[in-house]
C-alpha cells in the first residue's frame, strides 16, 4: 500500500495524528489501573489519598499475613478446574453439533444461545437451594460445577464456529481408516482445534475469575474463599481498608494477565474464526 | 453385544452431548422453570421455608404498570446497552484501524497495544469501578483537575452524581472494561482484508473513505454483528456495572432491569416478583436474538442451527 | 474500659463450670462479620480453651450480604450455629423461623446480669418472644473539624437544625471550604430520620387502634427534602455526594482529614478510624476533631440506637454449646480484651466505658439522645425496605430527578402499600 502513503508535511501531520491518537487510547485504557497499582504501594486507610506520599509494601504484607493467598489458591483451583471441564464438554458438543445431522439438534442449539440470554442474578437462589440439598453448600466441587455450567454455552459457541473452519473431509478420512470418534477428536481434532480451545479457554476462565454472588451463596468457609469474596471483605460495614482493596485488586488482576500475555496471539485468532464464522 | 453402525454412531452422538444436556437440563431449564413457577407466588426469601401463596399474573402486572417502568426500560436499553454497545464498537473498530495503520505498524506497536488492551480486559469490573470512581471524584479526581487546569470547566463536576453526567460515566466504565475484546477481534478481522482488493480500488481511483466503505467494512460485518450480538446479552444481563457505580441512584436515575432484579430480590427480599422481573428479561432476550439472527442473515450462524 | 475483678471472676468461675459439663467434641460455627477478624479469633482460641470438647470455626461474609445469605441458608436447614447480625434483622430472622427463641436456652444458663441488662431488646422481640441477644451498640453523632470552624469564626457548635445551615454558610463565605457534609445516597437515611424524629415526625407511627399509619405528612416530608436540597442548591456541598453512599466514603474522609470540611455526621466506629487516620498522618499533632451531640428541630435531637444482635440459628444441633459461646461473647473480659472497638450492649457495661475526651459526642448521644426504630419494626414493615424507598425518593428530590412534592406523594404512597393501607 506504498503507493498511498501520503508524502511530506501532509505525511507528518497524519503520522503525528495517528500517534496522539494511539497515546490518548492508551491513557484512557491504562490511567485506571495504573492508579490502582499506584494506590497499593502507597499508605491509604480511610481514603484514597496516601497519608505519607511515601511507598510501602505493607498493603501486600497485611493481606497475605491475613490469608489471601488462600484465596487465590483457591480461585485458581476453582476456575482452572471449570474451565477445563467446561471446555472438554464443550470440545464433544461442538464437534457433535457441527459434524452430525439428528432430530433435536436445532433445540439443543437453541437451548445453549438461550441458555446465555437469561439473567444470572436470578439463578443464586434456586441454585443455592438444588445444592444445598445435594449437600454442595462450601465444597470446591460444588462451585465448580457451576462455573463450568456457566461457561459452557459461550465455549461450545465459540467451539462450533471453529468447527466450521475445519473441513469435514479430514475427519472423514480417518473415519475410513478405521479410527474411531473418540480418536478423531482427541488426535485430529484437537491438534487443529487448538486456537479456539485457548479462546474458550480464556474466556471461561475470565468468567469465572471475578464471579462474585453465586460464590457468595455456595462458599461461606474461609478456607474455601474465592478471591471476589476475599476483596470484598476489605468492604466493612463502616469502614474500607483501601489499601488492602488496592493491593488485592493488583493481585486479582495479575494472573489474568500472566495467562493472556503468553496465549494472546492464539486467544486472537480462535475468537474470530470461532465467534464469526 | 455388537452393535450397528447406524445405532454406535448415535449412541456416539448421545455420549457426546450427554454432558452438556445435563448441564443444560440442571443449571439452566430448572432453575428458569422453578423461576418461572416463583414467579407466580408472592414469595419472599422470609417466607422461603413455608413456601409462597399462588397470584396469578399480579406480579407481572406490578412491574409492567409500575411508575418506574417506562425509565427502567429506556435506561435498560438505550443508555445501557445500545449507547454503550455503539461506543464500544465504535472505540474499538477506531483503536483496530489505528494500530493496523502502516505507520504504526512501522513502529512496531502492534505488540505494545496488545499488552495495553490486556490491562482493561484483565481487570475485574469490581476493580474498574473502584479505581473509575476515583478518576471521576470531584476534589480528588484528576480528571476534573486537569479539566479545570485546561479551563475547559470552571467548577468540579460530580461526574456520576449529576444527572446529565452519570449516564455517561457509566458507559466510559464499560467501554473502558469491554472496548478491548472488541478492538482485539477487529484487528484480527482486519488482518484478514485482503491488500490486493484495497490496491486494486486505490488504482481504480477510490479515496481512503471509499475503501473503508465497500471494502473494508464488509469484511467486518460478520464480526462486528456477532460482537453486537454477544455484546448486547451480556450488557443487558449485566447489573454489576451500574450497582457499583451509583447503586442505582442519584434516586432512581440510572435503575436499570437488573439492577430492579438485585434490588427486589437481594435487598426487598421479594423472590416472586424479581423472579418475574427476570422472566420479563428472558423473554425480551429470547426476541431480541430471534430478531436479530432474522434481520441481520447471519447466514453461517443459520448454517449452525440448521 | 474498666470492669469490676469481681465479675470477671464470676464469668471465669462461670466458664469453669460449663467446661465440666462439656460433652464430646463439639464443632460449632460463628459468623462474625466485623472487620475485628485477628482480635475474635484469640477470643475464641480462649474460649477453646476454657471449653476442652468444643471448637469453633469462625466464618465472615461481606457485611451487606450477610442478611439475605443466613436467610437462605436457615431455610434448608443450614449455616452457622451462632450468627452476628443487626439490631433490626432480628425481628424478620423470627418470622422466617431462622433463630431460635431465647426461652428455649435460658435453660443452659443465664447471664452475668441478666437479659434485661441488654439494651433495645425490644428490637429482639418478634409476636411477645426475644430472639436473640443485643451484643454490640452504636449510633451517629456529628463531627467537626474545630480549626476549620474556628477559621470561619463560628465559636460554637450548631444545636438546630437550622444553625447547621447558617454555620455552613458561613463556612463556606469565610473560607470558601464546605461546612456540613452528608452520604446524600443511600445513608441518607439517617440524617432524614434524625431530622424528622427532632420535628416531631417519624415515617410509621401507632395509630393509637393498635394499627400503623404513615406518621409524616407531605408537607413535613417536602420541609425535610428542601432542608437537605438546600445546601446542594447554594452550592454548600458538592454535588458529588448525591453518589456518596455512606459516611466512611473516600472522598468525605480526605476532605475531613485535609481541613477542607467543617462540618460531618457518621457512626463511632467512622471516628475512630477517622481519628487514627488523622493521627497517623500528623503524629503528635493536637487532634482538631471534636464530636457533638445531634441537630434539635421543634424538639430534641433523636439519633438510632443501632447495633448488633447475636442469634443462636434455628438449624443448629448443638444449642447448649451455642449458649455456651453467646455467653462467653457476651462476658466482659471480651469487651475488655479482644473487641474493643465496640460499646457493649449490656446497661451495666456501658456505664463504666471510659471515652477519649474527643467521643463526648457520642458518648453523650448514646446515653441520652437515642431511640429504637420502633414502629417501622414493629408495624411488619422493617426497618430495610423503609429505608430502601425513603433513600431512592430523597435521591431523587436531591439530584433534581423528581420535584420534592412528587417524590413526596411517591414515598407516602409507597410507605402505605407496605402497610397494607
Amino acid at each position: 500500500m506504498d503507493t498511498q502513503r501520503p508524502k511530506g508535511l501532509a505525511g507528518l501531520i497524519e503520522n503525528g495524528a495517528l500517534l496522539t491518537g494511539f497515546a490518548i487510547f492508551a491513557i484512557f485504557l491504562l490511567a485506571p489501573a495504573f492508579y490502582v497499582f499506584k494506590g497499593s504501594f502507597e499508605n491509604l486507610s480511610v481514603s484514597l489519598v496516601s497519608s505519607d506520599g511515601g511507598w510501602t509494601l505493607s498493603n501486600y504484607v497485611n493481606i497475605f499475613s491475613s490469608g489471601y493467598y488462600v484465596y487465590v489458591i483457591n480461585s485458581l483451583i476453582v476456575c482452572i478446574t471449570a474451565t477445563f471441564l467446561a471446555c472438554t464438554i464443550s470440545l464433544f458438543a461442538a464437534y457433535g453439533l457441527s459434524r452430525f445431522r439428528f432430530r433435536g439438534r436445532g433445540l439443543v442449539f437453541g437451548s445453549i444461545m438461550g441458555g446465555q440470554f437469561f439473567p444470572w442474578i436470578i439463578l443464586v437462589n434456586p441454585i443455592f437451594i438444588l445444592f444445598a440439598r445435594g449437600g454442595m453448600i462450601n465444597s470446591q466441587i460444588g462451585l465448580i460445577l457451576c462455573y463450568t455450567a456457566f461457561i459452557t454455552p459461550f465455549t461450545i459457541y465459540l467451539l462450533v464456529g471453529y468447527l466450521t473452519t475445519i473441513p469435514k473431509s479430514l475427519d472423514e478420512a480417518a473415519i475410513v481408516d478405521g479410527a474411531s470418534r473418540l480418536t478423531v477428536v482427541t488426535k485430529i481434532i484437537l491438534p487443529i482445534m487448538w486456537p479456539g480451545m485457548v479462546a474458550a479457554a480464556t474466556f471461561g476462565f475470565l468468567q469465572s475469575w471475578s464471579e462474585y454472588l453465586l460464590a457468595l451463596a455456595l462458599i461461606t468457609d474461609d478456607s474455601m474463599k474465592t478471591i471476589p469474596l476475599g476483596l470484598y471483605q476489605y468492604f466493612g460495614d463502616v469502614n474500607v481498608d483501601w489499601g488492602a482493596v488496592m493491593a488485592g485488586s493488583v493481585v486479582a488482576t495479575v494472573p489474568t494477565l500472566l495467562l493472556f500475555l503468553p496465549l494472546q496471539k492464539k486467544l486472537v485468532s480462535g475468537l474470530t474464526s470461532g465467534a464469526t464464522k | 453385544m455388537k452393535l450397528s453402525p447406524l445405532a454406535r454412531e448415535r449412541f456416539t452422538i448421545f455420549m457426546m452431548l450427554f454432558p452438556t444436556f445435563l448441564i443444560l437440563v440442571g443449571f439452566y431449564l430448572y432453575p428458569t422453570l422453578y423461576n418461572l413457577e416463583l414467579s407466580f407466588t408472592d414469595i419472599t426469601l422470609l417466607k422461603l421455608r413455608q413456601g409462597g401463596d399462588p397470584v396469578g399474573l399480579a406480579n407481572y402486572t406490578e412491574f409492567l404498570t409500575s411508575s418506574s417502568f417506562f425509565d427502567i426500560a429506556i435506561n435498560t436499553v438505550f443508555w445501557l446497552t445500545a449507547i454503550s454497545v455503539v461506543c464500544r464498537i465504535i472505540l474499538g473498530l477506531g483503536f483496530a484501524l489505528l494500530l493496523n495503520s502502516n505507520f504504526l505498524k512501522r513502529m512496531h506497536m502492534t505488540t505494545l497495544a496488545r499488552l495495553i488492551l490486556l490491562v482493561p480486559w484483565a481487570t475485574p469490573p469490581v476493580v474498574a469501578v473502584i479505581a473509575w470512581r476515583w478518576l471521576f471524584d470531584p476534589t480528588h479526581g484528576p480528571i476534573n483537575s486537569w479539566l479545570l487546569a485546561t479551563g475547559l470547566i470552571s467548577d468540579p463536576v460530580a461526574f456520576t452524581a449529576n444527572l446529565t453526567t452519570v449516564w455517561p460515566s457509566i458507559v466510559t466504565i464499560i467501554v473502558w472494561n469491554t472496548t478491548p475484546l472488541i478492538g482485539v477481534s477487529l484487528l484480527a478481522a482486519l488482518q484478514t482484508v485482503p491488500s490486493d482488493l484495497l490496491e486494486a480500488s486505490e488504482i481504480d481511483g477510490a479515496n481512503r473513505w471509499q475503501s473503508f466503505r465497500f471494502i473494508t467494512l464488509p469484511y467486518l460485518m460478520p464480526t462486528i454483528s456477532v460482537l453486537t450480538l454477544m455484546s448486547v446479552i451480556w450488557t443487558f444481563n449485566n447489573f454489576v456495572y451500574v450497582w457499583l457505580t451509583t447503586g442505582a441512584g442519584p434516586g432512581t436515575y440510572t435503575n436499570v432491569l437488573a439492577t430492579e432484579v438485585y434490588l427486589k430480590a437481594f435487598v426487598d427480599l421479594r423472590l416472586g416478583y424479581s423472579a418475574a422481573i427476570g422472566v420479563t428479561m428472558a423473554i425480551v432476550m429470547a426476541a431480541f436474538g430471534a430478531l436479530y439472527f432474522r434481520f441481520f442473515g447471519l447466514s453461517d450462524m443459520q448454517d449452525k442451527v440448521g | 474500659m474498666k470492669y469490676l475483678s469481681k465479675k470477671l471472676l464470676l464469668s471465669a468461675a462461670l466458664m469453669a463450670s460449663t467446661a465440666l459439663s462439656a460433652a464430646a467434641d463439639v464443632n460449632l460455627t460463628f459468623r462474625f462479620n466485623d472487620s475485628e477478624r485477628e482480635e475474635m479469633r484469640a477470643a475464641l482460641d480462649e474460649f477453646e480453651a476454657a471449653n476442652p470438647g468444643i471448637t469453633v470455626d469462625m466464618q465472615t461474609i461481606a457485611w451487606k450480604d450477610s442478611r439475605d445469605q443466613f436467610l437462605r441458608e436457615s431455610a434448608v436447614g443450614q449455616g452457622p450455629d451462632v450468627v452476628h447480625i443487626a439490631f433490626v434483622w432480628t425481628q424478620e430472622m423470627a418470622e422466617a423461623g431462622a433463630v431460635t427463641a431465647i426461652d428455649d436456652l435460658v435453660q443452659y444458663g443465664a447471664f452475668p446480669n441478666g437479659f434485661e441488662d441488654h439494651i433495645a431488646t425490644d428490637l429482639t422481640k418478634y409476636e411477645g418472644t426475644a430472639y436473640g441477644v443485643p451484643w454490640s451498640a452504636d449510633t451517629w453523632a456529628m463531627v467537626y473539624r474545630t480549626d476549620v470552624l474556628e477559621e470561619a469564626g463560628v465559636s460554637d457548635f450548631p444545636t438546630t437544625w437550622d444553625e447547621l445551615l447558617e454555620d455552613s454558610k458561613i463556612v463556606k463565605e469565610k473560607t470558601g471550604k464546605t461546612g456540613f457534609a452528608f452520604p446524600a445516597a443511600n445513608q441518607i437515611w439517617f440524617p432524614v430520620n434524625y431530622y424528622l424524629w427532632s420535628n416531631g415526625a417519624e415515617f410509621v407511627s401507632a395509630d393509637g387502634n393498635g394499627g400503623y399509619k404513615v406518621g409524616v405528612t407531605k408537607e413535613q416530608l417536602v420541609d425535610a427534602m428542601n432542608y437537605f436540597k438546600t445546601y446542594l442548591d447554594d452550592g454548600l456541598v458538592s454535588q458529588s455526594i448525591l453518589s456518596i453512599d455512606m459516611p466512611h466514603d473516600p472522598a468525605l474522609m480526605q476532605a475531613l482529614i485535609d481541613g477542607q470540611q467543617g462540618m460531618a455526621v457518621m457512626p463511632t466506629n467512622t471516628f475512630r478510624q477517622l481519628l487514627s487516620a488523622w493521627e497517623e498522618a500528623n503524629p503528635g499533632a493536637e487532634v482538631p476533631l471534636q464530636s457533638g451531640v445531634m441537630m434539635g428541630g421543634s424538639e430534641g435531637p433523636k439519633t438510632h440506637l443501632g447495633g448488633r444482635t447475636l442469634v443462636v440459628n434455628s438449624n443448629t444441633k448443638h444449642p447448649e454449646e451455642a449458649w455456651k459461646l453467646m455467653q462467653f461473647l457476651n462476658s466482659a473480659p471480651l469487651f475488655e480484651k479482644y473487641y474493643t472497638n465496640q460499646f457493649p450492649a449490656q446497661k451495666t457495661m456501658l456505664s463504666e466505658i471510659e471515652y477519649r475526651p474527643e467521643e463526648s459526642g457520642f458518648s453523650t448521644q448514646l446515653a441520652e439522645n437515642t431511640r429504637t426504630w420502633g414502629a417501622y419494626a414493629d408495624s411488619g414493615v422493617g426497618v430495610g425496605p423503609l429505608w430502601n424507598v425513603t433513600s431512592r425518593a430523597f435521591g431523587a428530590a436531591l439530584s433534581g430527578q423528581n420535584s420534592p412534592e412528587q417524590a413526596a406523594d411517591e414515598l407516602i404512597a409507597e410507605i402505605n402499600r407496605m402497610l397494607g393501607n
